[in-house]
């Protein structure tokens, strides 16, 4: 949770009281990285005692979280605070993207704390700033760090903490559910067993990539690029342009700098090194991966380039 | 690593501030509720909103995306779920799609969230 966020400043300054929870036990599989024993928590509703109404009691008051794996890909969008939910430790609950906020709490203001009703109503001014926005990017395809995920249960669960390090040479492998995830020709070509299958993804996690697959349905896969392991370097960070073109400048006819360069910036054709070196002096500044978005680079509008500003004050608010 | 969450409460509700009590002055931006008209929910937002902002309206959420919610600062677009003989029911803003150059600053209350899902990150997950 960032507590350094205007919406926990601005234009009521909000005294946030935390307590420590138990981590609940189903966060290890949707982990990016070991969890502690305890969680900082901030309550943000209380739920009705029993018989304080049917309607409350109801589905109703069940809340929403959103993806938040590789959600601030771009500089539209803001993870603010996760919640406890049933999909893990950076699920989103509070958040921003482009002109839309997500307060995933289902509660209404009768059963917000104080401290909540207070952030929500800076919610409410922070997001008067981005009127005529719109979100830059849809979402194409679920983040690379849903790979933990997908391994946890192609590990038929017996795999506990995929994003943590562990043997897991006796874990047996649902072939089944990693061909699901990850296509028939990973599996078959690393799927020796869950050990190896484990290895050759999440070794290679900076070259994933999402692609169709064949069955001509809406499901993707995630799978190694080895184009981008052949670079040596991530498909995301800036450096792989710098790789690309030093390559291609080395050798124009090298057909692997145009197929990276097809395959992740895809609205944009590139004629030669020198085409790519101009267009990255324009654009170096400006440039963004998304997995969300499809694993692509982006350039980001200018006006989208900058960043939010303070929630003005606007009325005294709660001091 | 902090986490916002809820408490399951064994006795009574949150204490309310008193009307008038230390109250704040109201804000100066134009917030549309937008949600199942002429609930007990949409009251409570209502009377909540209009303690804190200085105009405050509403809209049935059926008729908010047609509405544009012209003349208006922020949208509140609300929304739940219930189950109704094993089917999942939406209510208010969550049977909504906002079109893709809906561009009013918007909050999304809970399952509401799933009504920007084809035109954004955001979504059931």
């Amino acid at each position: 949770m960032r507590l350094d966020h205007p919406i926990f400043q601005s234009p009521n300054h909000v005294r946030i009281p935390l307590t420590e929870i138990d981590t609940p036990p189903d966060y290890a599989h949707y982990a990016t990285a070991a969890l502690p024993e305890r969680l900082t928590a901030w309550q943000v509703f209380e739920k009705p005692a029993a018989g304080e109404g049917a309607a409350r009691q109801s589905l109703a008051n069940v809340g929403l979280v959103s993806d938040g794996f590789g959600f601030e890909d771009l500089p539209d969008s803001e993870w603010i605070a996760s919640g406890i939910n049933s999909k893990g430790p950076q699920a989103l609950a509070l958040g921003r993207q482009g002109n839309y906020f997500l307060w995933g709490f289902a509660a209404d203001p009768t059963l917000m704390t104080p401290s909540a009703r207070d952030v929500f109503v800076n919610a409410i001014c922070w997001m008067k700033q981005f009127d005529g926005q719109r979100p830059l990017v849809t979402k194409v395809a679920s983040p690379r760090e849903w790979l933990f995920v997908e391994l946890w249960v192609a590990s038929q669960k017996g795999d506990r903490a995929p994003a943590v390090a562990s043997d897991v040479s006796g874990v047996a492998l649902d072939r089944a559910a990693a061909e699901r995830y990850f296509g028939r020709e990973t599996v078959e070509k690393h799927g020796k067993d869950y050990a190896t299958l484990k290895a050759w993804l999440v070794g290679n996690l900076e070259a994933i990539t999402s692609v169709a697959a064949d069955d001509g349905g809406r499901r993707r896969h995630k799978v190694v690029d080895e184009d981008v392991v052949a670079l040596g370097v991530s498909n995301r960070r800036p450096e792989f342009f710098d790789r690309v073109l030093a390559r291609w400048r080395e050798d124009p006819a090298d057909e692997l700098c145009t197929r990276v360069l097809a395959r992740y910036v895809p609205d944009r054709r590139f004629a030669s090194p020198e085409d790519l070196e101009q267009w990255l002096a324009e654009h170096r500044g400006r440039l963004r991966f998304t997995d969300f978005g499809g694993y692509r680079w982006v350039v980001v509008p200018r006006e989208a380039a900058k960043p939010a500003s303070p929630t003005p004050a606007v009325g005294a608010g709660r001091g | 690593m902090l986490f916002a969450f809820t408490l399951a409460a064994s006795s009574v509700l949150a204490p309310q501030d008193p009307a008038g009590a230390d109250a704040p002055a109201k804000i100066p931006i134009s917030v549309l509720y937008a949600g199942e008209a002429g609930t007990p929910r949409e009251a409570a937002f209502l009377e909540f909103l209009r303690q804190r902002f200085v105009k405050v309206g509403n809209v049935p959420a059926a008729e908010l995306l047609a509405s544009r919610a012209e003349g208006w600062d922020v949208v509140v677009a609300d929304g739940s779920t219930e189950m109704v003989d094993n089917r999942l029911r939406m209510k208010g803003c969550t049977k909504l799609e906002f079109p893709a150059d809906w561009t009013k600053p918007t909050v999304l209350i809970a399952s509401s969230g799933r009504a920007v899902e084809k035109v954004s990150k955001i979504g059931w997950l």
